[in-house]
């Protein structure tokens, strides 16, 4: 016994170490603090989350997916979607490409969505209208060469009404 | 601003002092290392027009590594202005005269030019050997990772050490080392 | 080529009276479709009265519609906004077709922001939720107390392992396991 240790020293020696260790470099200073198995952590962890989520401890926010872009939205934001999108004035929706849904304490990241039904985000359009003109000018010198082009685009304005986090982490589906 | 706001404006735009160990490191390729710590490009906060770039400290410029013959090859030019005011002068020859000369030169030139390069400039600070002022020294609070392997000399390393190290087979006694 | 292109006001998102917070209300007040009965330039905007405008003001009580027909005059159409956004627009020869894309552009947009460039695409009252960063986030803590320069934060450890480095760790693997077959 008394070998096998000084064999373990010698190569802890090898790795640790300031100076003296040849593979100090690949000693990584993520050491656990305290001695639990994975899953058990990964369980206190949910049921953490899964309380906050039913006190509904403080505001939440959400990445969302809309033509393209990702917007970080979270209640009462006010959003400008470019381009031709066929929802009206009035209309209520829901925004179902969710990246990452958060609370103030944790974040839940999707992989790439986050699991269908357990965020909700809400919103409203309230109005389509066209951005200002945009003038395209493009000139090249000595070359008698000149083009202008004007264009205008669609824009939607939408109000987020709500970024809910409705279900419990690691659950089944309610609405289902 | 309410003083709560005002003192998180103070934390998120605070200037953080980064050292940097150019040992053995090629000065070409840790100036572009460098220069987004000096611009601030590193921060999520970043945008050209705020005023959010951090200071550098380099220590141990004198022992930079160049690549190839490049001691001998690169010239850096200078011009008086007058007729015939041209010089050229190489890596090893600037290095002799100012050890700190080339990794500035190669920070200042990774940057584009703009009018904030000059004072961006100010705030990298270069010393040839390990001593460094207290005063800059008690400010650092982070040290960028260098891009190269540093290389260990024979002759640095312990002699007990040399000798204790597993060979995997032993040179004859008659043997001439080349 | 007008200077107005070119000196543009610029603004941000912005709905009047918290409009969809609780309730969507139609921003368009009254709209006013000033023709003549005779003109050929009037021409789209007879047929969009003659076919479309009755469906238009029973789509949408809350919008008071006038109509104001005046003599060799050309087609004009003029939105009055909740905000007080007042936009006048020329349909001059324009067809039934384009008047009724018209309309339906001015009965859905919330004011005159024709001529102001918007800055941002997005308004919040709440620009963070979990704490602005700060040059200390997801720093290592070992930082606070590590005496700078040292070797362990400075030397890149992304760099694969060399050949050494490999024939080092079987060597001392293997030295382990004999020394365990020993005991």
């Amino acid at each position: 016994m008394a070998l096998l240790r000084s064999g373990l020293q010698r190569v802890a020696n090898i790795f640790g170490g300031t100076q003296g260790g040849i593979l100090s470099r690949f000693v990584t200073s993520l050491v656990p603090s305290e001695n639990k198995s994975v899953a058990e952590t990964s369980k206190e962890v949910i049921a953490t989350c899964n309380k906050l989520i039913e006190q509904n401890a403080s505001r939440n926010f959400a990445i969302v997916h809309i033509l393209g872009k990702q917007w970080r939205v979270t209640d009462g934001d006010l959003l400008v979607v470019e381009g031709y999108w066929p929802p009206n004035i009035g209309d209520q929706i829901t925004l179902d490409k969710v990246l990452v849904a958060a609370t103030k304490d944790f974040s839940l990241i999707g992989r790439p969505l986050v699991q269908p039904g357990l965020v909700t985000v809400t919103a409203t359009i309230i109005s389509k209208g066209l951005s200002h003109t945009r003038t395209h000018f493009k000139k090249k010198r000595r070359k008698q060469f000149m083009r202008i082009n004007f264009q205008r685009a669609q824009q939607t304005i939408l109000r987020i009404n709500s970024v809910e986090i409705g279900n419990k982490i690691n659950e089944g589906r309610n609405d289902v | 601003m309410s003083a709560a706001k005002r003192v998180q404006q103070w934390a998120t735009f605070a200037r953080s002092w980064h050292i940097f160990d150019c040992k053995w490191q090629d000065p070409y390729e840790s100036a572009h290392v460098i220069k987004k710590y000096l611009m601030g490009m590193h921060k999520p906060i970043y945008h050209p027009m705020n005023d959010c770039g951090d200071v550098v400290v380099c220590i141990n410029s004198r022992e930079i590594a160049l690549r190839g013959d490049e001691w001998r090859k690169r010239a850096y030019f200078h011009h008086t202005g007058y007729p015939g005011g041209a010089s050229w002068t190489l890596a090893w020859e600037l290095h002799n005269k100012d050890p700190t000369m080339i990794i500035k030169k190669a920070v200042y030139r990774a940057m584009t030019g703009n009018l904030q390069r000059r004072h961006t400039m100010q705030r990298l600070f270069i010393y040839p050997g390990e001593n460094v002022p207290e005063d800059v020294l008690q400010n650092v609070t982070n040290q960028i990772r260098q891009i190269r392997y540093v290389p260990k000399r024979l002759d640095h390393i312990p002699e007990e050490e040399v000798k204790n190290y597993p060979k995997v087979m032993e040179y004859p006694e008659d043997f001439v080392v080349k | 080529m007008s200077a107005n292109n070119l000196f543009l006001k610029s603004a941000f998102v912005r709905a009047p009276l918290k409009n969809g917070v609780g309730r969507y209300v139609c921003q368009l007040q009254r709209i006013v479709f000033k023709f003549c009965k005779s003109n050929g330039a009037s021409r789209g905007m007879r047929d969009f009265i003659e076919q479309d405008l009755v469906d238009f003001s029973k789509d949408n009580p809350g919008v008071v519609v006038y109509l104001k027909p005046r003599r060799h005059r050309g087609p004009v159409i003029v939105g009055e906004y909740l905000n007080g956004d007042r936009l006048w627009m020329s349909v001059h020869n324009k067809t039934h077709e384009e008047i009724v894309k018209w309309v339906e552009l001015f009965r859905t947009q919330q004011g005159n922001n024709w001529n102001s460039r918007l800055r941002k695409y997005q308004y919040t009252n709440h620009p963070s939720v979990q704490g602005p960063w700060t040059p200390f986030t997801f720093k290592d803590p070992e930082l606070n107390t590590a005496e700078l320069p040292d070797v362990r934060f400075g030397s890149n450890n992304r760099l694969p392992a060399t050949a050494t480095e490999q024939l080092r760790l079987m060597f001392e693997k293997q030295k382990l396991d004999e020394l365990k077959t020993a005991e």
